[in-house]
C-alpha cells in the first residue's frame, strides 16, 4: 500500500510515502502543519501561565520587583560574584542571561541540524543534534544546580517550608512573594520539563540517525517537525527570561 | 542556494519532482548573532532605571513602563527572529503562517480577562472594609516603595 | 439490498480479526468503532449517576443519599457526561469514521495518532472512573478555587490528571481534522462543496486545539497546588480564585460549542437526506460553524456574572453572548428553510432532527434568558440554568448523537435496523426528555438550586421534581433500546446496501460497511454538495433564459440568427 519514491541520485535513496498520502510533498506538508498545530496548543498550553502571571504582577508590582531580585546574581555571589563585579552592577541577571545564550545558541546548533538533515550528510547531523543536547544538559545544569538549589535552602520554595529572611525579599512583602516564587517554579518548571522532553526526543532522534534508520535519513521533515518543537521552547524561554528577571525598578 | 532534490513517484503518475530550499548557513549565524545581540540590549537596558516622562503635561508615564515596553519589544524581536529564520515561517506556505498566527491570536484572547480586573475598582459596590486577616482589601493604596513589608501588601486593593 | 450468495466482500469489520488488528489498527473507522464502545460505555455510567440523582430528588428530604456523597454523584454525572462522552461522542466517533470518507480521502492525515488519541482517551478515563469509584469528588465538574485546590478531601488530584489526559486525546484528535481537512481533500473536493458536517468538524477542531490547553493548564495549576502547594490561587497568598473561573470558563465555554457543534453538522446531513433538498443558505451555516467558533471564545464571563467580577466586563461578556447565538439562529432558520418543499420522509433519523430543532431552540432561548445580566441574577445556580444546558447538551447533542447513529449505523455495519422500533424509540425520547427537563425551568424560576438534594423548606416544588423524575424514567428507558435493536440489527443481518438512505454524499457511494481503504480509485468530485435535485433526476434547471423560454426570439447577440454567407458565394464551391 506504500508508495515509494526514488531520487536522482547515484545512492538509490527511497523516500516512504504513507498510504493515505498521494504524493510527498503532501505528506511533508502535513507533518509540517500538523506540528504547528501542536505548537499552536502548546502556545495556548504556556499562555494561559503567561495571563496569570502578567495578572498578578500588574497587582503586585512592588513586591514582584523585591523577590525578583533574589533571581539576580551580586559581587558576593559564589562562582559568578567577580564576573558581576567586573561588569560594574550591583545586581546582575547573570545566570538567567547564560541560560538564555546557551538556548539561543542551542536553536542555532538545532537549525544547522536540520539543515544537515536537507543535505543528507549524517555526520554533521550527528554534530549539530549532539551540541544541542550537550546545551540543553547545560541549561539543565544551570537550573537545577545554580539557580533552583538556592531558593531551598533559603526557604523561598513555596508551601509549609516558605518562611524567608527579609534579606532574602529585598523588600517584598512575603505572600506576594510567594506567589512570586509559585508562579516561578511552575512557568519555569513547566519550561524545564519540555526541555527535558526535548532532550529526550532529541537523543531518540541521535540514535535514529546513529543507526540509519530510514525514517529520519531518507526525509528531513522527521528532524524538522523535532528543530520546531526546540525552537518552540526557545521561544517561551525568550518571553520568560525578560518576565522574571529583568522586572524593572 | 543548494538545492535537495526529491522525485517520487505518485501512483500511475510520471515521476515528479519536488526541490525545497537549503538555506545557506549565512543566514542563520546572523540571525543567531542579531539574537544574541538582542538579548544583550534587553539586559543592559533593563538595568537602566528610566525616568518618568511626562506627555504634554497631561499624564505622566513611570519610567518602569519605558523599561517594560522596552524588554517586550525586544523580545517580541527575537521571537520574530525565530520563528522566520529558525522555524523558517518566512519561506513557509500560507497554510502554515496562518497556523502561526493563529496561535498568537488565540494567545491574546485570553487578555480580555484583564477588562474584568482593570475595570473592578470603577464598580459603585461599596468598599469592604480593611481586614488585615484578608489580603483582598479593596481600599487602594499608593506605592508601598520604601515602607517597611506589613501585612497588606501595595495595591492589594486591586482585587 | 440483494443478498449475495458469494464470499462476504472484504471490508474494514472482516478485513483481520484478530484483536490485535483491531488494538493495533490505523484505520480510521475501527477507531471509530472503538471510540463508539468506549463512549458509549460512559455514557450509560454517567446516566446511571443521573438516575441516582433524580431517585434522590423525588422526595423532598432525600432518599438514600447523604449529602456529601450526592455531592459526589452530581460531580460524577457531571465529569463523565462532559468529558467522557460529549465532548469526544460526535467527533471521535462520525468525524473519525466519516470525515476523511467524506472529503475523498483513504485515511486520516496521522492514523497512527489517531489511534494514540483513543488509548491516551482510555487512559485518562480510567483515571476518572478510578478516582470516581475511589472516593469520588465533591467540587463539581467545575473545580471551583479555593475548595477544590485547598479544602476538598476527596479525590481530585487523581480525577484531574484523568480529564488532563482525556483533553489531550481531544487535541489529537482535532490537531488530525484540521490537517485532513486542509490536505487531503479529493481533487475537485472544494472546501464549499464539503458536506456540512465536514465544516462543522473543521470548526470544532479549531476550538479543540485552540481551547483545550487551556483547561490543561489550569487543572495542572490545581493539582500543583493540591500536591507541591504552588498556591496561586490561594487568597491566603494574595491569590484570586476568580481567576480560576476565568481560566476554566475561558475553555469551558468554548466546550459547549465543542460538544453541539459537531451535531449541528449532523442535522445539516440529515436535514439535507431527508428533505431531499440541499441545504438552505450553505454559506451561511458553513460561515455559522465559524462564527460561532470565535465567538465562543469571547463569552466565558457570563458563567461568572455573580462572581465578583466586575460588571462592566459582565455587560460587554453579555452583549456577545447575544451575538454569540445570532449564527446558531441562522442554522435553525436555514434547516427550517430546507424543508420548506422539500420531500420530507419521517424516518427514524429525521425523526431526531426533528426534536433536535424544537429542543435546541428552546435552550437556545432559555440561554438568553441566562445571558441577560439582570435576570441572570435571579436565574444563576437554579435549575433554570441545569434546564438550560440539559436542553441543548441532551435535547441538542445527543439528538444529534443519536440521529448520526440511526443515519450512518447501516454505513458502519451494513445492517439495517427495524425503522419502526427506531421511531418510537425517538419519540420516547423526546417526550421523556421533555417531562424531565421542562418543569426544571419552572423549579429554577420558583427558586430551587442547583446541586441541593433536599428542599424540604420548599414542598411545593415536590410535584416539579416528581414529574421530572418519571420523566427521566422514561428517557432512560429511551436511551437504552436502541442498544437492543441496533445490536439486532446485527444478527437479524438485513443487509443495506451502499445507499439505503438514497442520500447525497461521498460516503453513500462506496459499499456499507466500507473496505479499508475507502476508495479503490481516488474520486474526482464534480457534484455540488447535497445535489437532491439531479440525484432525483428532477430535470435540470434551465441554464439560461433561452432554455427555458424555446419559442421566443433570443436577446443573446451571439445566438441572433445571421444571414448565411453561403447564400451570397458563388456556386463555384459544388466544383
Amino acid at each position: 500500500m506504500a508508495t515509494l519514491a526514488h531520487d536522482s541520485h547515484e545512492s538509490e535513496m527511497v523516500v516512504h510515502v504513507h498510504h493515505q498520502y498521494e504524493n510527498i510533498d503532501q505528506q511533508n506538508e502535513s507533518y509540517i502543519v500538523g506540528m504547528w498545530c501542536f505548537l499552536v496548543t502548546e502556545i495556548m498550553f504556556f499562555g494561559a501561565l503567561f495571563l496569570m502571571y502578567t495578572i498578578y504582577r500588574w497587582n503586585y508590582q512592588f513586591d514582584f520587583y523585591g523577590a525578583h531580585l533574589e533571581l539576580s546574581q551580586t559581587p558576593d555571589s559564589p562562582i559568578v560574584g567577580p564576573i558581576v563585579k567586573a561588569l560594574g552592577y550591583q545586581e546582575f541577571p547573570l545566570w538567567g542571561a547564560l541560560n538564555t545564550t546557551i538556548l539561543l545558541l542551542s536553536s542555532f546548533t538545532m537549525v544547522l541540524a536540520v539543515r544537515a538533515a536537507q543535505l543528507r550528510v549524517k555526520k554533521d547531523v550527528l554534530k549539530y543534534l549532539g551540541s544541542t543536547i550537550v546545551f540543553a544538559s547545560i541549561f539543565l545544569v544551570i537550573k537545577l544546580s545554580q539557580e533552583w538549589p538556592p531558593k531551598w535552602t533559603h526557604k523561598l520554595v513555596p508551601g509549609a517550608n516558605f518562611n524567608p529572611e527579609l534579606a532574602h525579599l529585598h523588600g517584598a512583602n512575603p505572600h506576594p512573594a510567594e506567589l512570586f516564587y509559585c508562579l516561578y517554579f511552575a512557568m519555569t518548571g513547566l519550561h524545564g520539563i519540555h526541555v527535558l522532553a526535548g532532550i529526550g526526543i532529541l537523543t531518540a532522534l541521535v540514535v535514529l540517525w546513529k543507526k540509519g534508520a530510514k525514517s529520519v535519513t531518507e526525509d528531513y521533515v522527521p528532524t524538522e517537525m523535532v528543530g520546531l518543537y526546540w525552537h518552540f521552547v526557545d521561544l517561551v524561554w525568550i518571553f520568560l527570561f525578560p518576565l522574571f528577571y529583568l522586572i524593572p525598578r | 542556494m543548494a538545492h535537495g532534490q526529491l522525485h517520487h513517484r505518485s501512483g500511475p503518475a510520471a515521476v515528479q519532482e519536488h526541490t525545497f530550499h537549503v538555506h545557506p548557513v549565512k543566514m542563520y549565524v546572523r540571525t543567531v548573532i542579531g539574537l544574541i545581540v538582542l538579548m544583550c540590549a534587553t539586559v543592559y537596558l533593563a538595568l537602566i532605571p528610566f525616568r518618568d516622562v511626562s506627555i504634554f503635561g497631561l499624564t505622566t508615564l513611570p519610567g518602569t513602563m519605558i523599561n517594560n515596553v522596552i524588554a517586550m519589544a525586544i523580545a517580541t524581536a527575537k521571537a520574530t527572529l525565530v520563528l522566520n529564520f529558525f522555524m523558517g515561517t518566512r519561506f513557509a506556505t500560507r497554510l502554515t503562517k496562518m497556523w502561526a498566527f493563529a496561535g498568537f491570536f488565540g494567545f491574546s484572547l485570553m487578555f480580555l480577562v484583564y477588562g474584568d480586573y482593570s475595570t473592578r475598582k470603577y464598580e459603585p459596590t461599596p468598599r469592604w472594609s480593611s481586614d488585615t486577616g484578608s489580603s483582598l482589601s479593596r481600599s487602594v493604596h499608593e506605592s508601598r516603595e520604601g515602607r517597611a513589608p506589613v501585612g497588606e501588601s501595595d495595591m492589594a486593593g486591586r482585587f | 439490498m440483494h443478498a449475495s450468495d458469494g464470499p462476504e466482500e472484504k471490508n474494514y469489520l472482516n478485513a483481520e480479526h484478530t484483536v490485535r488488528s483491531w488494538l493495533l489498527t490505523g484505520d480510521h473507522k475501527r477507531i471509530a468503532i472503538l471510540y463508539l464502545f468506549s463512549v458509549s460505555f460512559f455514557f450509560m455510567i454517567g446516566g446511571t449517576f443521573a438516575a441516582m440523582i433524580r431517585l434522590e430528588l423525588t422526595s423532598p428530604s432525600g432518599v438514600f443519599l447523604e449529602s456529601e456523597t450526592y455531592n459526589k454523584i452530581f460531580s460524577a454525572h457531571g465529569i463523565v457526561m462532559i468529558f467522557l462522552f460529549l465532548v469526544p461522542a460526535i467527533p471521535a466517533v462520525f468525524g473519525n469514521f466519516l470525515m476523511p470518507i467524506m472529503i475523498g480521502a483513504r485515511d486520516l492525515a496521522f492514523p497512527r495518532m489517531n489511534l494514540m488519541s483513543w488509548y491516551v482517551f482510555m487512559i485518562g478515563a480510567i483515571l476518572v472512573m478510578t478516582g470516581l469509584i475511589t472516593g469520588g469528588v465533591d467540587t463539581g465538574w467545575t473545580f471551583y478555587t479555593p475548595y477544590s485546590s485547598l479544602y476538598s478531601n476527596t479525590q481530585v488530584s487523581v480525577v484531574i490528571i484523568g480529564i488532563f489526559f482525556a483533553g489531550f486525546a481531544s487535541i489529537m484528535t482535532g490537531l488530525n481534522f484540521i490537517v485532513t481537512v486542509h490536505k487531503m481533500r479529493a481533487p475537485g473536493m472544494t472546501w464549499f462543496r464539503l458536506p456540512l458536517f465536514v465544516w462543522s468538524m473543521y470548526a470544532v477542531s479549531v476550538v479543540m486545539l485552540l481551547g483545550t490547553p487551556v483547561i490543561a493548564i489550569t487543572l495542572l495549576l490545581v493539582f500543583a497546588e493540591r500536591t507541591l502547594h504552588l498556591g496561586v490561587f490561594s487568597p491566603e497568598l494574595g491569590g484570586d480564585p476568580v481567576l480560576f473561573q476565568h481560566m476554566f470558563w475561558f475553555y469551558s465555554h468554548p466546550a459547549v460549542y465543542i460538544m453541539i457543534l459537531p451535531a449541528f453538522g449532523v442535522i445539516s446531513e440529515l436535514m439535507a437526506a431527508f428533505s431531499r433538498k440541499r441545504v438552505f443558505g450553505y454559506h451561511f451555516v458553513a460561515f455559522s460553524s465559524l462564527a460561532i467558533a470565535a465567538l465562543g471564545f469571547l463569552v466565558w464571563g457570563h458563567h461568572m456574572f455573580v462572581s465578583s467580577q466586575s460588571m462592566y466586563q459582565g455587560v460587554v461578556f453579555s452583549l456577545v453572548s447575544f451575538l454569540v447565538a445570532v449564527p446558531s439562529a441562522v442554522k435553525i432558520f436555514n434547516w427550517t428553510a430546507t424543508m420548506y418543499k422539500g420531500t420530507i420522509r419521517l424516518q427514524t433519523p429525521m425523526i431526531y432532527a426533528l426534536g433536535f430543532l424544537g429542543l435546541f431552540t428552546v435552550g437556545g432561548l432559555t440561554g438568553l434568558f441566562l445571558g441577560c445580566l439582570g435576570t441572570d441574577v435571579h436565574l444563576t445556580a437554579t435549575y433554570f440554568v441545569v434546564a438550560h444546558f440539559h436542553y441543548v447538551m441532551v435535547g441538542g447533542t445527543i439528538m444529534g448523537f443519536l440521529g448520526a447513529l440511526h443515519f450512518w449505523w447501516p454505513k458502519m455495519t451494513g445492517y439495517m435496523y427495524n425503522d419502526t422500533w427506531g421511531k418510537f424509540t425517538a419519540m420516547l425520547v423526546f417526550i421523556g426528555f421533555n417531562l424531565t427537563f421542562f418543569p426544571q425551568f419552572i423549579l429554577g424560576y420558583l427558586g430551587m438550586p442547583r446541586r441541593y438534594h433536599y428542599y424540604y423548606s420548599a414542598p411545593e416544588f415536590t410535584a416539579y421534581h416528581i414529574m421530572s423524575s418519571a420523566g427521566a424514567s422514561a428517557l432512560a428507558v429511551g436511551m437504552i433500546a436502541p442498544a437492543f435493536y441496533l445490536i439486532a440489527s446485527i444478527y437479524k443481518k438485513r443487509k443495506a446496501g451502499p445507499d439505503p438512505w438514497q442520500a447525497h454524499g461521498l460516503e453513500w457511494t462506496i459499499p456499507s460497511p466500507p473496505p479499508t481503504t475507502n476508495f479503490l480509485v481516488t474520486p474526482i468530485v464534480t457534484d455540488e454538495v447535497y445535489d437532491y435535485e439531479r440525484l432525483d433526476g428532477k430535470p435540470e434547471p434551465p441554464l439560461d433564459e433561452d432554455e427555458a423560454y424555446p419559442g421566443m426570439p433570443s436577446d443573446n447577440p451571439s445566438k441572433i440568427a445571421q444571414p448565411q454567407a453561403d447564400s451570397i458565394e458563388p456556386a463555384r464551391e459544388h466544383e
